[in-house]
């Protein structure tokens, strides 16, 4: 019997419950003593035999997932009327198939396997140091005031992505330079080369719910700063300086967060062990007039079936962090440099939530912005709530390209204004309803086609094509990547 | 002379069970061969990761990590399958697995990367003779 199954066995018929079974008619102050005594007996002993390093647990689930598989491939072998031969099966190529298929599916169901994980095993895998590495480089992805819009994703972290992790101090785009505060976490880091990306990310989970960026030399447009189309000029060009502070104040997304660990290190690490140790089990021993190559069907039979196995569990992950919820909040402010007392302060609130392949995202936002249009002495406010949501459902994964979805977005905005009676001019609530497809193509880009309608016309400026209060976006330059030598 | 054609017509009659893809594949995997007495070095190099990968000789963990790892393995006299599964859940991850021999340059058995839009898991094996 291996020590795996042997532990199992052990926990199952715990000496101390059969023990206190037994003595339900002894008496007094002798039975309670004879009890406590067993109690802390039974206590010690099974963490006596639990394997407490990482080597050692690791060898007790391999011993215990040999002894299922040879019982398990067995069994099925059976059913399947071919046979065991050499740790690999001797029959028709269909009838392996359904064999070590039945033989998988039983593997999967054994639960006991996820138990020899214990919590000090999990934290050893997460804090192993490392004697040589360079901590990945991300992109900053800025919350330039030139390229915001809403709704906006509530993290830093999208989906899966390290965004919040900004390796490098400063972006720039076309027409702004960005700084971003959350690499500043980075810069003081000791301990980037010593510990894994999953380590680290732990030890700085508080100072990870901030995120923000500085950026210096935007050109904006008027009406992107007031978020009202209606005043003259509302299309013109200012130089602006603008800063944004964005905190995490519920959930996470990010994997390498702790609440995430017992599915990511423990029954993922589960997932890889149980993979590996079954594909290294199959034997490759050539039959009697089998040709090399011939004996190693079995193997790729067995590769082909663990890859699905392993590509199912690893989109379960996938799928269970981007259901969590996350909210976030930001502060953001806009100044013009050349223009002395045009400000705007914003307020947003930032919610995600995925429900199957469906992702939502809502926003709602209060900006107060100062206007001097009619002199210092004549300022004015423009205050405004904006609500906004979308919903992007990931359509068709693998159909178009292999592991990618069509992405379908359709969603909408509706901006309130608060006080107009106060403003100089008159003005109108507004709102928009949007949808939009990006369909992916080889080499990883993706062709993007948007329509919108809105009671503003004037915010259609930058769509591509314009008819009254609808406006066609598209971008057909990732196309060229089709044709780019290695796509 | 006509001993070897036979053998030929035997061989080429097996692989013709064989479905086209996996012979293909069966061509490709990669065979360590370890003279007796020298030793076997799987190294490891990953991007960042949350699920831990797994490499295993014989149905015994060599390497569960997240981390760079670099084990030798205790190789048997005989036939066996160093295997490999590596499965990713955070952007710009990437891994590459190789091995070398007696602390010879490392060959590479396995290189993949979200740079080059793989797939986000991997089954992998080579036939180790020692």
């Amino acid at each position: 019997m291996t020590s795996g199954v042997f532990l199992t066995i052990q926990k199952r018929t715990n000496p101390v419950a059969v023990f206190l079974s037994r003595q339900k008619d002894t008496r007094g102050l002798l039975t309670l003593v004879v009890c406590v005594c067993a109690l802390l007996l039974g206590s010690v002993s099974p963490a006596a035999a639990q394997p407490r390093t990482r080597a050692q647990v690791d060898a007790a689930v391999d011993e215990r997932l040999r002894a299922l598989w040879e019982k398990f491939l067995a069994e099925a072998a059976r059913e399947a009327g071919v046979t065991v031969v050499n740790r690999r099966l001797s029959g028709a190529r269909d009838a392996k198939v359904a064999a070590y298929t039945k033989a998988l599916d039983r593997l999967q169901n054994d639960a006991d396997l996820l138990d020899l994980f214990t919590p000090q095993y999990v934290q050893a895998l997460v804090d192993e140091r490392v004697e040589s590495r360079v901590p990945a480089s991300v992109n900053a992805t800025a919350t330039n005031p030139a390229t915001a819009g809403l709704p906006e994703r509530s993290g830093a972290t999208s989906l899966l992505a390290l965004a919040a992790d900004l390796a490098s101090l400063a972006a720039a785009d076309k027409s702004a330079v960005s700084f971003n505060i959350s690499a500043l976490a980075f810069v003081s880091l000791k301990d980037t080369e010593l510990y894994s990306e999953i380590a680290n990310y732990q030890r700085h989970s508080f100072a990870r719910r901030f995120t923000g960026t500085f950026v210096f030399g935007a050109k904006i447009p008027e009406n992107e700063i007031t978020g009202y189309s209606g005043f003259p000029d509302f299309d013109r060009v200012l130089d602006a300086f603008a800063w944004d502070v964005k905190v995490r104040v519920w959930g996470d997304k990010d994997p390498r967060s702790a609440r995430w660990t017992p599915i990511t290190v423990r029954a993922g690490g589960l997932l890889t062990q149980k993979t590996a140790v079954i594909m290294s089990l199959i034997g490759t021993t050539p039959g009697p007039g089998e040709a090399p190559e011939q004996a190693l069907e079995d193997a790729l039979i067995v590769q082909t079936l663990l890859t699905k196995r392993l590509g199912e569990g690893v989109a379960a992950i996938k799928a269970r962090l981007a259901r969590s919820p996350q909210l976030s909040v930001k502060f953001a402010g806009t100044h013009l440099t050349k223009e002395a007392g045009s400000n705007k302060y914003s307020g947003t609130a930032m919610f995600d939530i995925g429900a199957g392949p469906v992702d939502i995202t809502a926003n709602a936002q209060y900006a107060i912005t100062d206007d001097i249009r009619q002199g210092v002495e004549q300022l004015f406010q423009t205050k405004i709530w904006t609500l906004s949501g979308q919903v992007t459902s990931h359509l068709a994964p693998g159909v178009i390209v292999s592991g990618r979805t069509l992405d379908w977005t359709i969603g909408g905005s509706y901006a309130m204004f608060v006080d107009t009676a106060s403003l100089p001019v008159p003005i109108k609530n507004t709102w928009k309803i949007f949808t939009g497809v990006d369909v992916p193509i080889g080499g990883g880009g993706r062709i993007p086609v948007s329509i919108v309608y809105t009671t503003d016309p004037n915010a259609l400026t930058k769509e591509k094509y314009v008819r009254g209060q609808i406006g066609l976006s598209y971008d057909f330059s990732a196309l060229k990547q089709l044709f780019s030598p290695g796509s | 002379m006509a001993k070897k054609a036979r053998r030929r017509t035997r061989a080429a009659t097996t692989r013709a069970t064989m479905p086209a893809d996996e012979a293909a594949r069966a061509a490709a995997v990669p065979v360590i061969l370890v003279p007796a007495g020298s030793l076997l070095e799987v190294v490891v190099v990953v991007g960042p990761m949350v699920i831990p990968y797994t490499v295993a000789y014989d149905g015994r963990t060599v390497i569960k990590s997240l981390v760079d790892r670099a084990e030798p393995v205790a190789v048997k006299s005989g036939s066996f399958l160093l295997a490999w599964s590596f499965a990713h859940a955070v952007k710009e991850w990437s891994h590459n697995i190789g091995f070398s021999i007696d602390g010879g340059p490392i060959q590479v058995l396995e290189k993949r990367s979200e740079a080059k839009k793989d797939p986000d898991h991997s089954v992998g094996f080579a036939l180790v003779q020692g």
